[in-house]
């Protein structure tokens, strides 16, 4: 549902659905409040292999934030803002830990060439980001890393 | 731990390795099969589980076929953890997988860790496989 504006007046009527959340900076409650995204997901009628792409996705960006921004401290917030548009899935994720750069410029690792003793055992976060996603945005808000992903939806789903 | 309760049928052992994961560990024709009783095996859980792979490793197992098929969800992290095994195990033993489930397929195909892994579709159908090479 993209283009004419006669579209865009006519999808102005579906409601914004979003769900809000905020979770310590602990890896136990990653998956609990993976678990609430993707049966919020489920219950607007996203697809299957489509949510678990988003789960995928928001693992690994809070994985990211709690061990590289909050070092494993477990007093940090994460809030996570998941948002459905006609056309579009959002997750933003908001964090006060250490200041983040942005993510690292896109590599391929060809995993192929690696010798067997130097196989790599980590790395793979902001590839699979990437490839699931359609846009990485990031903003330093203040004094908080704000990490925006966004992926289209199939026309068939979404709010409505 | 061996369980001796069982030692009548198949050799078997359920392993406890975190609020939310459990192994089985069975022996089939000199291969472990070990079944990820599931149902995540993420960054919470890959220290444990890489702790439960190496003391099965410990023990003598040169073979190992991971059952996968109860794992509905694995991130970077769980992948992470199986390469630190297989490099753990070396390449004189092996360690191939079984029973990958969409999203688990996908994270290895998207890292190309599916071209240094061998994966089977089922539990089944790998040890079929083992058999004929060792007929």
């Amino acid at each position: 549902m993209t283009g004419s504006p006669e579209t865009g007046r006519r999808v102005a009527r579906v409601h914004e659905l979003s769900l809000q959340v905020a979770i310590r900076s602990v890896q136990s409650e990653v998956s609990p409040v993976l678990g609430r995204i993707t049966d919020w997901l489920g219950t607007h009628k996203i697809n299957r292999n489509f949510v678990e792409e988003v789960e995928l996705v928001t693992a690994e960006a809070l994985n990211n934030v709690v061990e590289h921004a909050y070092l494993y401290a477990e007093d940090g917030e994460i809030r996570i803002l998941v948002s459905l548009r006609p056309g579009k899935l959002q997750v933003q994720i908001t964090d006060g830990g250490r200041k983040f750069d942005g993510p690292p410029p896109e590599t391929k690792m060809d995993v192929e060439k690696f010798a067997f003793e130097e196989l790599p055992e980590g790395g793979f976060g902001w590839n699979l980001i990437r490839s699931l996603t359609d846009e990485v945005a990031f903003e330093r808000a203040g004094e908080k890393n704000r990490l925006t992903l966004t992926r289209r939806l199939p026309e068939t789903a979404g709010a409505g | 731990m061996f369980n001796p309760k069982y030692s009548a049928t198949a050799p078997e052992t359920a392993l406890e390795i975190g609020k939310h994961m459990e192994v089985e560990v069975r022996n089939v024709d000199g291969i472990t099969v070990v079944r990820l009783c599931g149902p995540r095996l993420d960054a919470a859980q890959s220290v444990r589980f890489k702790e439960a792979l190496r003391d099965i490793s410990d023990k003598g197992a040169d073979h190992i076929l991971l059952d996968m098929s109860k794992i509905s969800f694995m991130d970077s992290s769980g992948l992470g953890a199986i390469v630190t095994v297989l490099k753990q195990m070396g390449q004189a033993k092996s360690l191939e997988l079984a029973g990958l489930t969409p999203i688990v397929a996908k994270v290895f195909a998207l890292t190309r860790m599916d071209k240094i892994f061998r994966l089977h579709d089922t539990v089944d159908a790998a040890l079929c496989s083992c058999r004929k090479v060792a007929g």
